[in-house]
C-alpha cells in the first residue's frame, strides 16, 4: 500500500510539473489567427453570392428552369426542367449560405457591436444579412434568421425559423437603422469588392433594397390597400425614397470577381473569386453541355427586336471551342439571324422548348443556297475541315460569349432594378404618391438595363435610335391599361434580372409576369414532382433529424399540403 | 530474381538425387511413457534426418537406426529428449514441460508475462506467418487470425491503407484504429489521405512501412484492461509489435535471404453484363457516336452495323467480351529481404535491408519500398542496451484514384458501353498532346488512359525511426527502464492534371507536404519479488509523448508552361498551411499478486495530462483490474484430459482526448490571393467547445482458456462489454446553425460480444499431421444514446442517391439511410398515377446496416515429411454494403435486369410513331393503341382518386427512364449483403532436412514455397465486386467504381547459413 501511494505522490508531481502555460502554447494553431478584420468577413460574404460553385449551382439546376431562361442544358432540364426534387440539390442555399456568408456575417457584426470606431462595417455588415437573409426566406419561406449562425456566439445549435412575415419587417428595420448609422468620421470599410468602402453607396443600397422588399409584398396592397401589411409596404417604399435610393448605375450593387481560369477541381469550389454564374454558363463539359437558351427567353427578347438580343445571345459551333476558356467558338449568330430575316416563313432558328433537352427536338440544316447561312458554312467546311450540317443544334440560341467571362461582376442589385421598383409603385395598380411617373422611370430602366449590359459586359454602346426604336415597339411600347403597365414593367424587370436569377424567380413569382407555360406533362420527358412549375424549394431533409421541432414547426405553418407547390406567404394571389 | 531461379534450381535438382538413396539400418525398439503410463503417438526420430516413427497403442516403437545415431523423443506438452543409440532397446519416461504450460506473452510495455497470469484476453500472431505468402501492407496479413479482429483492405490495391478494428467501433466519430506499438514505442499510423465523398487517393498509412521479416511476434491486446496502461491512444485496443533481435544461436554470424515473388491479377471481374443492347439511348445510337458512350440504352448489337466513332475509325457495333478486365495488365511484387546478424555473447546486431517493388494490375502504376533496419543490443555490466535505427523508402507512381474520383478508371470504365470497345481509347491524345474529346468533353467520363498515361500522381515517404532502450539492473529484483523513440516523417504527394483534362481544363498541380514529427519518452521502475506462496510484480513510469505536425499544400491551377510540371509553371499559385501539435503527460503504476501459480490479481493506474483539453479538464485517471485462475492447478489428476484450465476476469476505464486546437474559434485567410481586397472568414466547420471533458470508455470481460487431451486442443472464450460515454463528437448540427457540427460530450455506444478460439491437432501419425484453428467473433454494437434533441449522426455520404451512414439511436452503429420506394399499408410499391414511375418517401428510412454480424477466421495446416501445406479463410458474415457501381450498371443499362421491357417498349415507340400519335396520354388508350401499347411494367400499385382505392398499376415505361429513377432517387434497390469468405492464403512449403543441407553445417535452412493471397472467394453474395471494394477506411459500408482486386500467386525463397 505504501508502494501505491508513492506511486500516487510521483503521479501528482510529474503531472504538476506540465504548466499550463506550455500546454496552451502548444494548443495553439500556429497557421490560423484567433481575430480578423470584419471587412475581410464582409468580402468573403459579398464573394460567396455569385463566387461560391456550390452554391450558384442551384441556378443552373433549378432557378434558370423555373424563370425559364435557360434550357436544354442536362442539369437544367433533369431538374427545374422536368421537376425533379432532389434534396441535395434543393439543399443548396440552405448548406452554403448559412455556414459561410450567413456565419460570418453574424460573427463580424457580433465582434463590432457597439464598436463606435466599426460603425460603418457594422452597418455594412447588418445590410448584407438582410440581403442574404431574403435570399434564404425567399427559396424556402419561413427560415432561421434570428436565432441563426450563432452556434459558438450562444450555442444555439437548433435555431427556431422565423416566419416570413416576421422577417420582412425585421429587414426594413434593420436596413434603415443600418443605413442610418454610417459615419465619415468612423474607421472606413477597408475590404469591399461590392463597393470598394464607399458608404454613400452602401445607404443608397440599404435604402433601394426596402424598395425592392416592399414591393415583394405590393401583392397584399394590390388585394386591400388597408390591410396593415399593405399600409407597412406603401410606407417603406415611401420612406425609402425620402431617404435617398441609387439614382444612377454608378450606384449598383455589383460584386468585383476576378479573372481567373476555369477550373472544376476541388479547389476551385472554395475559389469565391471568379464569377461562378458565368463558370455554369461556360459548363463543366462545354462542348456537350453550353447554355442554351429557353424559347421564352428567346422569344421576349427576338420578337420585340430587343437590342440586347445579341448581347445576350448568340449562336455558336462550339466543336472548336477551347476547353479551358470561352474562346474558339465559331460565331455564326449574323448569319442565321440574316438568313432567318431573309426567310420569314421558314423556322431556321429552332429553339428549346420547357422542359426539353438540347437532343429532344433536333434541327435540320436549312439547305437554302445562297443564303448568308449557307455561305458561312461553305466557308468553315473550308477554314475547318468540318461539316457544321451533321449536328446542327448550333440552331438553337445560346447565350452570347460575354456572359461566359468569370471577371463578370455578381450582381446584388441594380439602379435599373430601382427604375422599374419605381415604376411599378407610380403606376395605376398601385399609385402610390412617389411623385413619380411611371412611364419615365420604365423607359429609364430599360434604358438603364441596355447600359447595363454594355457597361459591364465589354459590348459598344447601343446607339439612341435603336434603344428609341425598341421603346416604338408595339408591346415595348407603354400601355394603357394598368395590367398591361405592370406586365410590361415587370417583364422588363425579368430580362435585367437574368443576371439575378435568385431575384428573377423571386419577382417572377411576386407578380406572375412573364406568364409561365409549364412543361407539357404528358410531353417527351415526364414531370416527376409535379406538373405545375414550383414555387419554393423544400427544406434540406436533414433538418428533420437535426432540428425537428423547429422544422415541423415551419412546415405545420404552410397550409395546405408542405411541397413545393405551396405559395410563400408573399406570394399572394 | 534470376540468380534465385537458378539457386532454386539447383536446390530441386539435389532433392531428387538424394530421394534415390536408401541405407541398410539396424532396428531399435521400445516404449514410450509418462508418469502415468504409456503415450500414444509421441514422436521418434533419427536426429538429422528424416527417418521418425510414432508409438502406437501401447507406447512401443521401432526405427532403424545405428549405434551412435541420436534419436530424438518429442510429444506435445512434453519436454523433447535427445538420447544416444547404444542399444537396441531404449525405453523412455516423458516428462511434463513447463515451458507449455506456461507461455510466455508480450504484454503492455512490452513486458514478457506468463499467459496464465493474465485476466483478460491476449491474441497473438507469430512473426514467421507473414513472411511467406507477403502483403504489402502487414496489416492485410492478420485477417482471419485473430478472434474479433477485423480487417479489411480498400480498393486503393497494393498502395494503399487498411483497416484494423478490435471489438467494434468505440468512438462515434474518429479512426477507431488501434494504437500500433513497436519495441515499446508508439507508432504514427497516420493515414495521409483517403477517399471520400469526392474521391481522392488513399495514401497509405503508417503500419505499411512495418517489414513483416522484422517481425518477431504481434500481440493483440483488444480490451481496455489488456490496454490500460498505454492511456488515452490505447481506447480502441493495442497491437504490439516486437521485432527480432539477433539470433542468439551457436554461431557468431549467420545470413539470411527470404524471397518472394508473385504474380498479381484479377480477382473480382465485372461480368454481370448484358449482351444484347448496344451504346446509346432510348434504343437508338447517335451518328456522332459521342454522346452516350456510358450508356447501353441503343439499340441491339449488330456486327454488320459499324459507326464512325471519335477517332475517325469505323468500328463494328457488336458487344465486345471481357471488356474492363481486358484494361488490366498482369501485376508483379518482388520482395527481397536480406539479413546479417551477427552474435558474440552480449552483444548482438542485426541488419535488415528489404526491397520491394510492385507493379500493380493498373497499367502504369507501380510503387517500391526500401527498409534498412539496425538493431544492436549489449550489455555492459548491469545495463541492457538495445538501440533500433529503422529507415523507409516509399515510393508510388499513380496511385489509383478511388470513389467518385473524374479520375477513377474503374468507376469510368464500368459504365463504358456493352459496345464500347475500350482499347479505342488508347488515342487518347490530340497530335498537340491534349486530350482527345471522345464523349462531349463529359468531365465524369475521363478516358482512362489519358488518366494514366498523361495525369500522373507520385509520393515519396522516407520515414526515420529511432529507439533507444537501457535497462538498469539494480538488484536482480528491481530493473529501471529508460525507453526513447522518435519518428520523422516526411511524406510528399503531388498529383498532376495536365491541362486539358475534362474538369481541369487549365490544368492543375498539388503538391502536400506532410511533415510529422513524434516523440516518445518514457521511464518506468520494474519491481519482481517472491515471498512464499506469493509472486509480486510491480511496475511505476511516467511518459511524454509530443507530437508536432506540419502541412503544407501548394496548388497551382492555370499551366501557363506546359513543357514542366512545377508550380511555377502555373499561373494562379495558392498555399494552405495546417498544423498538428500535441502533448500528453502521464505516470502509471502497475502491481500484479500471483499466488502458488494459480491465482493472479493485477491493478493497474494510469493519469494522462493532454494539452489538447482545456486546463482543469485534461488531467484525468483511470484505472484497471483483472483476475486470473488457473483451477487446472486443482485436478491435478486429469491433466491427460484437461492439462490447463483458467477463468479469467478484468475490468478497466480508459479515458482519451481529441484533436488538437477544438477549443477556440480561428480565422483564416483565404488561400488566394486577391487585389484590392482580403477575403477572410471564420476557419472550419465545427463549433468549437472549450469545455471538452475526456471520454470515458468503460468495460469488463471475462473468459476462460483450456487445453485438452495432452494439449491437443484448446478452447479459449471470451465475452466482454464496454460501453463508451461522454464521447467527444463532432456532432452534426443544422447548418442553419451556421456550422455543420459541433464539438460535444454526449453519446454513449456499446460494444458486446463473444470470442472463441479453437486450435487443434486433429492427427498426428509418423510422417503426417494436421492442425485446424478456428476463430469465431460477434460483437453487438449499438449506439445507445446521442445527444438531446438528435437522434442521428451522420458518419459519411455517398454522392449519388441521397444515402448516408449514420449512427442512429437504438440500432446498430452504421445505418445505411436514404429516402424508400413508397410503399402502401399492404407493401405494394406506390407509383405515380400519371407517370407509372414509381414514387419515394420523403423521409429517409434505415435500409441496411454496415456491420458484420459476425466475423471468423479458419487455418489450417497439414504437414507430411517436409512438406506444409497451411490455408487461412477469413469469413464475415451480415454486413450490407451500397454499391454504386451497381447502381451505375442499373442506370447505364447495363446489368442484364435492365433487359426486362425493352423490346417491346421499342416496338410500341415505333408503332406510336408510325400512328403519327405524339401524346403519350392518348397512346395510352386502348382504343388508340391497338394492344400495342407495351414496355416496362411497375410492379405497384396507384392511388385511384376517383374510386379511393388502390389500383394495379397499368402504365408502361421505358425501361430506361425507370432505372434512371430508382438509381437517382433512393438507394434501396442497391444495397447488397456483403457476406463472405475468402480464401485469404495458401502456401506449400518443402522445408529442406538437414542431410540435405552441406555436411559442414554452413547452410543452416532451406524451404521453398509456392504462395497465394487471396487467391480465391469461396462465396459472395454481391456481384461483379470485391467485398473488400470500400473506397476508404471508415469501413462504413460505401463502394463506388472498385478496381477489380487482385489476387496473387508465386513463390517464396529462403535459405539461412
Amino acid at each position: 500500500m505504501k508502494k501505491n501511494l508513492y506511486i500516487l505522490l510521483a503521479c501528482a508531481v510529474v503531472l504538476a510539473s506540465c504548466s499550463d502555460k506550455i500546454y496552451e502554447e502548444i494548443n495553439t494553431d500556429f497557421t490560423k489567427a484567433e481575430t480578423i478584420n470584419p471587412a475581410f468577413q464582409l468580402s468573403y460574404a459579398e464573394l460567396q453570392i455569385f463566387g461560391d460553385m456550390n452554391y450558384v449551382d442551384v441556378h443552373r439546376l433549378y432557378t434558370y428552369a423555373f424563370t425559364q431562361h435557360l434550357m436544354g442544358c442536362w442539369n437544367t432540364t433533369n431538374y427545374g426542367g422536368q421537376h425533379r426534387m432532389d434534396d441535395n440539390e434543393m439543399a443548396r442555399p440552405w448548406n452554403n449560405l448559412y455556414t459561410a456568408a450567413f456565419r460570418n456575417l453574424t460573427d463580424a457584426i457580433a465582434h463590432t457591436d457597439g464598436d463606435k470606431e466599426q460603425v460603418n462595417v457594422n452597418a455594412a455588415l447588418r445590410i448584407f444579412r438582410v440581403y442574404v437573409g431574403s435570399l434564404l426566406t425567399d427559396y424556402y419561406g419561413d427560415v432561421p434568421y434570428t436565432e441563426a449562425g450563432l452556434g459558438h456566439l450562444t450555442g444555439v445549435s437548433q435555431p427556431k425559423y422565423d416566419t416570413q412575415e416576421e422577417l420582412y419587417r425585421l429587414f426594413f428595420k434593420e436596413l434603415k437603422a443600418a443605413a442610418g448609422q454610417f459615419d465619415v468620421t468612423a474607421k472606413a470599410i477597408d475590404s469591399d469588392p461590392m463597393f470598394n468602402g464607399d458608404i454613400e453607396a452602401w445607404r443608397k443600397f440599404a435604402n433601394s433594397l426596402r424598395l425592392r422588399y416592399a414591393m415583394r409584398l405590393s401583392g397584399f396592397y394590390e388585394k386591400d390597400p388597408a390591410s396593415d401589411i399593405a399600409v407597412l409596404a406603401k410606407s417603406e417604399f415611401l420612406d425609402a425614397l425620402k431617404a435617398g435610393v441609387m439614382t444612377s448605375s454608378a450606384d449598383d450593387a455589383c460584386v468585383h470577381h476576378d479573372k481567373v481560369s476555369y477550373s472544376f477541381g476541388q479547389e476551385s469550389y472554395k475559389d469565391f473569386r471568379g464569377n461562378a454564374l458565368s463558370k455554369y454558363f461556360y459548363g463543366n463539359d462545354p462542348a456537350n453541355n453550353p447554355s442554351y437558351v429557353c424559347q421564352t427567353f428567346w422569344e421576349k427578347l427576338y420578337n420585340n427586336h430587343d437590342p440586347r438580343t445579341t448581347l445576350l445571345c448568340g449562336f455558336y459551333i462550339d466543336d472548336f471551342m477551347s476547353i479551358s476558356t470561352g474562346e474558339g467558338r465559331l460565331d455564326v449568330t449574323d448569319a442565321v439571324l440574316a438568313t432567318q430575316a431573309a426567310n420569314p416563313d421558314k423556322d431556321i432558328i429552332s429553339t428549346v422548348a420547357p422542359g426539353e433537352f438540347s437532343w429532344d427536338n433536333w434541327p435540320t440544316y436549312p439547305n437554302i443556297s445562297g443564303s448568308a447561312l449557307d455561305s458561312r458554312m461553305q466557308e468553315i467546311k473550308v477554314t475547318h475541315d468540318f461539316d457544321p450540317a451533321k449536328d446542327p443544334r448550333w440552331l438553337k440560341p445560346k447565350l452570347a460569349n460575354n456572359l461566359l467571362r468569370s471577371q463578370n461582376p455578381g450582381v446584388i442589385m441594380t439602379y435599373a432594378e430601382v427604375c422599374f421598383l419605381r415604376a411599378e409603385a407610380a403606376a395605376g395598380l398601385l399609385g402610390w404618391e412617389t411623385g413619380d411617373i411611371a412611364q419615365e422611370w420604365y423607359e429609364e430602366g430599360i434604358r438603364a438595363a441596355i447600359y447595363f449590359l454594355t457597361d459591364n459586359y465589354n459590348y459598344d454602346y447601343v446607339l439612341d435610335s435603336d434603344i428609341a426604336a425598341y421603346l416604338a415597339e408595339p408591346t415595348i411600347k407603354w400601355g394603357v391599361t394598368p395590367e398591361q403597365q405592370k406586365s410590361q414593367i415587370n417583364t422588363q424587370a425579368w430580362i435585367l434580372h437574368f443576371h439575378n436569377p435568385a431575384e428573377a424567380w423571386a419577382n417572377q413569382r411576386r407578380s406572375d409576369i412573364p406568364v409561365l407555360t409549364p412543361p407539357d406533362p404528358a410531353g417527351k420527358n415526364p414531370l416527376v414532382d409535379g406538373n405545375a412549375i414550383p414555387v419554393r424549394l423544400c427544406y434540406p431533409l436533414k433538418e428533420e433529424t437535426y432540428s425537428l421541432d423547429a422544422y415541423q414547426a415551419a412546415k405545420d405553418r404552410v397550409a395546405g399540403d408542405y411541397s413545393w407547390h405551396a405559395r410563400l406567404w408573399w406570394d399572394v394571389k | 530474381m534470376i540468380s534465385e531461379f537458378r539457386r532454386v534450381l539447383c536446390l530441386i535438382a539435389l532433392f531428387l538425387g538424394v530421394t534415390g538413396i536408401a541405407f541398410a539400418q539396424n532396428m531399435v525398439t521400445g516404449t514410450v511413457v509418462d508418469a502415468d503410463g504409456p503415450l500414444i503417438g509421441a514422436s521418434v526420430l533419427v536426429k538429422g534426418t528424416t527417418r521418425g516413427t510414432i508409438t502406437d497403442f501401447d507406447g512401443n516403437y521401432s526405427i532403424e537406426a545405428n549405434i551412435g545415431d541420436e534419436l530424438e523423443f518429442s510429444y506435445m506438452g512434453y519436454s523433447a529428449q535427445t538420447i544416444p543409440v547404444t542399444s537396441n532397446t531404449i525405453d523412455v519416461t516423458m516428462h511434463e514441460d513447463t515451458e507449455v504450460l506456461s507461455e510466455v506473452v508480450v504484454t503492455a510495455m512490452g513486458i514478457k508475462r506468463d499467459r496464465k497470469a493474465l485476466g483478460y484476453e491476449v491474441g497473438e500472431v507469430k512473426g514467421e506467418d507473414l513472411t511467406k505468402a507477403k502483403e504489402t501492407n502487414v496489416a492485410n496479413s492478420l485477417a482471419g487470425r485473430v478472434a474479433g479482429l477485423v480487417v479489411q483492405g480498400t480498393a486503393g490495391g497494393a498502395s494503399g491503407s487498411t483497416r484494423v478494428m478490435l471489438r467494434g467501433t468505440t468512438e462515434m466519430t474518429g479512426n477507431n484504429q488501434p494504437l500500433y506499438v513497436i519495441d515499446g514505442v508508439p507508432m504514427d499510423n497516420t493515414n495521409y489521405g483517403s477517399a471520400g465523398t469526392e474521391g481522392g487517393y488513399d495514401l497509405g498509412d503508417g503500419i505499411s512501412s512495418i517489414n513483416p521479416d522484422d517481425i518477431e511476434t504481434m500481440s493483440v491486446l483488444k480490451g481496455p484492461a489488456a490496454a490500460a496502461l498505454y492511456g488515452s491512444r490505447a481506447s480502441h485496443g493495442v497491437i504490439l509489435i516486437t521485432t527480432k533481435k539477433a539470433d542468439t544461436g551457436d554461431s557468431k554470424w549467420s545470413v539470411e535471404y527470404n524471397g518472394t515473388l508473385t504474380f498479381d491479377s484479377q480477382l473480382s471481374k465485372w461480368d454481370n453484363v448484358q449482351q444484347v443492347y448496344g451504346m446509346g439511348s432510348e434504343g437508338m445510337y447517335n451518328i456522332d457516336a459521342v454522346s452516350n458512350t456510358n450508356k447501353s440504352w441503343g439499340p441491339k448489337a449488330d456486327e454488320g452495323l459499324t459507326l464512325r466513332y471519335f477517332d475517325g475509325q469505323e468500328h463494328p457495333f457488336k458487344i465486345i467480351p471481357n471488356n474492363t478486365a481486358n484494361f488490366f495488365e498482369l501485376g508483379l511484387t518482388a520482395t527481397n529481404t536480406a539479413v546479417v546478424s551477427m552474435n558474440t555473447g552480449r552483444t548482438g546486431i542485426r541488419f535488415t535491408y528489404t526491397d520491394m517493388r510492385n507493379k500493380d494490375i493498373l497499367p502504369n502504376s507501380n510503387m517500391s519500398r526500401n527498409t534498412l533496419n539496425l538493431r544492436a543490443n549489449t550489455s555492459i555490466g548491469p545495463v541492457d542496451l538495445d538501440f533500433t535505427v529503422n529507415y523507409t523508402h516509399e515510393d508510388v507512381k499513380n496511385r489509383p484514384a478511388l470513389g467518385d474520383d473524374k479520375s477513377n478508371v474503374g468507376k469510368n470504365l464500368m459504365t463504358l458501353s456493352t459496345t464500347y470497345d475500350q482499347q479505342w481509347l488508347k488515342n487518347y491524345q490530340t497530335a498537340d498532346g491534349e486530350y482527345q474529346n471522345w464523349n462531349g468533353m463529359d468531365p465524369y467520363n475521363v478516358n482512362p488512359y489519358w488518366d494514366i498515361n498523361k495525369n500522373k500522381n507520385q509520393s515519396y515517404k522516407d520515414l526515420f525511426r529511432m529507439n533507444g532502450k537501457i535497462v538498469y539492473n539494480i538488484i536482480p529484483q528491481l530493473k529501471i527502464q529508460a525507453t526513447v523513440g522518435a519518428e520523422l516523417n516526411r511524406f510528399q504527394f503531388s498529383d498532376f492534371k495536365y491541362p486539358t483534362t475534362p474538369g481541369y481544363e487549365s490544368g492543375r498541380l498539388q503538391n502536400s507536404f506532410f511533415n510529422n514529427r513524434m516523440f516518445n519518452a518514457e521511464l518506468l521502475a520494474i519491481y519482481t519479488d517472491t515471498w512464499g506462496d506469493f509472486d509480486f510484480t510491480a511496475t511505476a513510469g511516467a511518459n511524454i509523448y509530443n507530437v508536432n505536425n506540419h502541412t503544407t499544400v501548394n496548388t497551382g491551377t492555370d499551366m501557363g508552361m506546359r513543357e514542366i510540371v512545377t508550380i511555377a509553371s502555373f499561373q494562379d499559385q495558392s498555399v494552405e498551411e495546417n498544423a498538428y501539435k500535441k502533448r500528453i503527460v502521464s505516470v502509471f503504476g502497475s502491481a500484479n499478486l500471483g499466488w502458488r501459480h494459480m491465482l493472479y490479481l493485477d491493478a493497474t493506474v494510469r493519469g494522462d495530462k493532454s494539452s489538447s483539453l482545456a486546463s482543469g479538464k485534461n488531467l484525468y485517471v483511470y484505472p484497471s483490474v483483472s483476475a486470473s485462475w488457473v483451477f487446472s492447478e486443482l485436478i491435478k489428476s486429469n491433466r491427460k484430459v484437461l492439462p490447463y484450465g483458467k477463468l479469467r476476469l478484468s475490468w478497466a476505464e480508459v479515458g482519451s482526448d481529441t484533436d488538437p486546437y477544438q477549443l477556440g474559434l480561428r480565422y483564416s485567410k483565404s488561400q488566394f490571393g486577391t487585389s484590392g481586397y482580403t477575403i477572410g472568414s471564420v476557419y472550419g466547420n465545427l463549433v468549437p467547445n472549450p469545455d471538452l471533458r475526456p471520454t470515458r470508455t468503460r468495460s469488463w470481460e471475462t473468459g476462460f482458456e483450456t487445453k485438452w487431451c495432452n494439449h491437443r486442443i484448446s478452447l479459449d472464450f471470451t465475452f466482454y462489454h464496454q460501453t463508451s460515454r461522454d464521447q467527444i463528437i463532432a456532432m452534426a448540427t443544422s447548418p442553419t446553425s451556421g456550422y455543420d457540427y459541433r464539438l460535444i460530450n454526449a453519446g454513449a455506444i456499446l460494444n458486446q460480444g463473444f470470442e472463441i478460439t479453437f486450435g487443434s491437432r486433429i492427427v498426428q501419425t509418423k510422417d503426417f499431421s494436421w492442425d485446424l484453428n478456428i476463430n469465431w467473433s460477434k460483437n453487438n454494437n449499438k449506439v445507445l444514446a446521442l445527444t438531446e434533441g438528435t437522434t442521428e449522426l451522420e458518419l459519411a455520404k455517398a454522392t449519388w442517391c441521397n444515402v448516408y451512414v449514420s449512427a442512429r439511436e437504438g440500432e446498430q452503429y452504421g445505418s445505411i439511410c436514404g429516402p424508400a420506394l413508397a410503399r402502401n399499408a399492404d407493401g405494394r410499391v406506390i407509383v405515380d398515377a400519371n407517370t407509372g414511375l414509381p414514387t419515394f418517401t420523403t423521409e429517409n428510412k434505415v435500409l441496411g446496416n454496415a456491420q458484420w454480424d459476425w466475423t471468423g477466421g479458419l487455418s489450417t495446416t497439414l504437414r507430411w515429411r517436409m512438406l506444409t501445406l497451411t490455408a487461412l479463410f477469413d469469413v464475415k458474415v451480415g454486413a450490407d454494403l451500397f454499391s454504386m457501381s451497381e447502381r451505375a450498371a442499373f442506370e447505364t443499362g447495363k446489368a442484364k435486369e435492365t433487359l426486362a421491357g425493352r423490346a417491346e417498349w421499342y416496338a410500341s415507340e415505333e408503332a406510336r410513331k408510325a400512328a403519327g400519335v405524339t401524346s403519350m396520354a392518348e397512346w395510352r388508350k386502348a382504343e388508340v393503341n391497338q394492344g400495342q401499347y407495351n414496355g416496362y411494367l411497375v410492379d405497384g400499385v396507384y392511388w385511384d382518386k376517383a374510386s379511393g382505392t388502390w389500383k394495379e398499376n397499368n402504365i408502361y415505361v421505358n425501361p430506361e427512364d425507370y432505372w434512371y429513377e430508382v438509381s437517382r432517387k433512393s438507394p434501396e434497390m442497391f444495397i447488397y449483403d456483403n457476406s463472405y469468405i475468402k480464401c485469404r492464403e495458401l502456401t506449400l512449403s518443402l522445408d529442406f532436412p538437414k542431410e540435405w543441407l552441406d555436411k559442414k553445417g554452413i547452410v543452416k535452412h532451406v524451404g521453398i514455397s509456392f504462395v497465394a493471397r487471396n487467391p480465391f472467394i469461396v462465396w459472395k453474395n454481391i456481384k461483379d465486386i470485391d467485398p473488400d471494394a470500400q473506397y476508404n477506411t471508415s469501413g462504413l459500408g460505401l463502394e463506388y467504381g472498385s478496381l477489380p482486386s487482385r489476387r496473387s500467386y508465386g513463390l517464396n525463397f529462403n535459405i539461412k547459413f
